[in-house]
């Protein structure tokens, strides 16, 4: 299937990159990844009848959408990017483990977008995590390494919470041994509504910490300031709409199971107050990327 | 008989809040891994070798091996053995610890009908550790400890996995054991690197990044 393609054509550039080790096969193999992410996106948000489900895949209304912004802004970064790095002074072998990076995490964010699976959705995030860690950390200064340890360690822990998150659903889940979204919705009504409303807690906290929603924010600004131009478009365009889609998919099952004004309330709650913490913080930043960014993520609550 | 040693599991915490050496700290995981190994084995319903490999090579050779010996590593080559300067005398951390670990042996024994779906100890034990290790990471000082922490709670994490008496597919399962692996790894280069630009390992160096001047 052509889905499978955008998961593996960037494993099997990476060792083609490890293999041959050529400074022009960067840009290369991130332009073409890019250049089949837009067609088989362009594909599947064209052609209705193409999408499909299975069991660790699907693409259907709700992630086409996602799936094509991911493209488009990828589309846009790898021709950005190439004179990004052409502009860049820095070793080959740096340039070379930026690609790698760079390709793993816009893997990983499809694979958020397009999993069917919770369980799996939730590795792949944590795989973002790491992926852009390095990117993050790509300038080597004092700043940047403070900013890619805040992130990785915050959202590490962030993550972790929404595992707990994960397991108590799956406690509330009875007698269903399955993480699938299909599955999990159509069985919402015969969940436990105790355990189903602690899980969400733990998930809408696990995920939004990777979202940036205040009041688990902190290492949005940081991350996104010190990242490259080219990593910063990826992580506040792409990555946080990968994180909001899960929280979305589990919103989904909690309408099924019929405890959604709950689940509103909370993410009331968390975006009234990260609309309440960019407006605040806007006031008195001196960095003007960061405001940006602070802003445009903010844009995401609504 | 693996009551006991969920109960050994959740005193271990107790351990880390008291001790500020980061040795001793390293010494708990492998004997977490140990620990986390046993009750596995010991609350297995069918027995398979499939099964008890994979347990082995996650708790035994990961928890307790590999990732104690990486970190004893790091702990010599950063020349940082103790973690005296927390931001709370260890007497309180311990005294907030055991707090937190009676608490969740009191919501092991709450008798209400959602209970009746877990196993009540390794819930209660495994939702203590997690919260004595989210309290240790913010009074913690050297980065280092926080690391540690974090692996102290992914262990409470894997106890509270075992509480739900269904299995994770597979897929899912490495992918968590590989994730946890490589942010472990991560975070230990970090560790390297915060070594050598900021000459030690407090956190409290890693404060520069801020958004906005505070007048004070």
């Amino acid at each position: 299937m052509m889905i499978n393609l955008l998961l593996v054509l960037p494993i099997l550039a990476c060792i083609l990159l490890f293999l041959f080790k050529q400074e022009k096969l960067n840009n290369f193999f991130v332009i073409v990844y890019a250049i089949i992410h837009f067609i088989v996106s362009g594909y599947y948000f064209i052609n209705e009848t193409a999408r499909f489900t299975d069991r660790y895949c699907h693409i259907d209304n709700s992630n086409v959408i996602f799936l094509m912004v991911l493209s488009v802004i990828f589309l846009a970064v790898a021709i950005y990017n190439k004179r990004y790095m052409n502009l860049e002074d820095v070793a080959v072998r740096r340039k070379r483990h930026y690609t790698y990076m760079l390709l793993i995490f816009v893997m990983a964010m499809t694979g958020v977008i397009v999993s069917n699976n919770l369980g799996l959705s939730w590795v792949l995030v944590e795989a973002t995590t790491l992926a852009s860690a390095y990117l993050i950390y790509f300038s080597k200064t004092k700043t940047s390494i403070e900013a890619a340890w805040k992130y990785v360690f915050i959202c590490s822990i962030g993550i972790a919470l929404a595992f707990v998150g994960i397991i108590i659903l799956s406690i509330a889940t009875g007698d269903l041994n399955s993480l699938n979204f299909y599955d999990l919705i159509l069985n919402a009504q015969t969940f436990n509504h105790f355990w189903l409303k602690l899980s969400f807690i733990f998930i809408l906290f696990g995920f939004g910490t990777k979202m940036g929603l205040a009041p688990v924010h902190f290492w949005l600004p940081d991350a996104h300031s010190e990242a490259p131009s080219p990593a910063s478009a990826l992580l506040s365009a792409t990555l946080l709409n990968s994180a909001f889609f899960v929280i979305l998919k589990v919103f989904n099952i909690m309408v099924a199971a019929q405890c959604d004004s709950y689940a509103r309330i909370m993410m009331f709650v968390m975006g009234f107050l990260s609309l309440f913490v960019a407006a605040v913080f806007i006031y008195h930043i001196n960095n003007y990327k960061g405001c940006l960014l602070i802003h445009l993520s903010k844009i995401w609550v609504f | 008989m693996e009551n006991a040693f969920i109960i050994l599991f959740g005193f271990t915490m107790l351990y880390v809040a008291a001790t500020s050496r980061l040795a001793a700290h390293v010494n708990v995981l492998v004997l977490q891994g140990i620990l986390l190994f046993l009750i596995c084995v010991l609350g297995m319903n069918e027995f398979s070798v499939f099964n008890l490999l994979f347990i082995a090579f996650e708790t035994l050779l990961i928890k307790s091996v590999i990732i104690p010996t990486f970190l004893g590593g790091l702990i010599k080559r950063t020349k940082e053995y103790r973690d005296t300067e927390a931001n709370i005398h260890h007497f309180y951390s311990l005294f907030i610890a055991t707090v937190i670990l009676f608490a969740g042996f009191l919501v092991s024994s709450i008798n209400m009908p959602a209970m009746k779906m877990i196993n009540p100890l390794y819930f209660g034990v495994s939702i203590a550790v997690i919260i004595i290790s989210l309290i240790l990471i913010t009074v913690k000082h050297k980065v280092v400890s926080n690391v540690i922490d974090f692996i102290t709670m992914e262990n409470g994490i894997f106890l509270l996995s075992l509480s739900v008496a269904k299995e994770m597919p597979m897929i899912v399962n490495l992918g968590v054991l590989l994730d946890l692996f490589i942010a472990v790894f991560i975070l230990g280069l970090l560790v390297k690197h915060i070594n050598t630009k900021f000459d030690d390992l407090e956190v409290s160096h890693l404060s520069d990044l801020r958004d906005c001047e505070y007048d004070d």
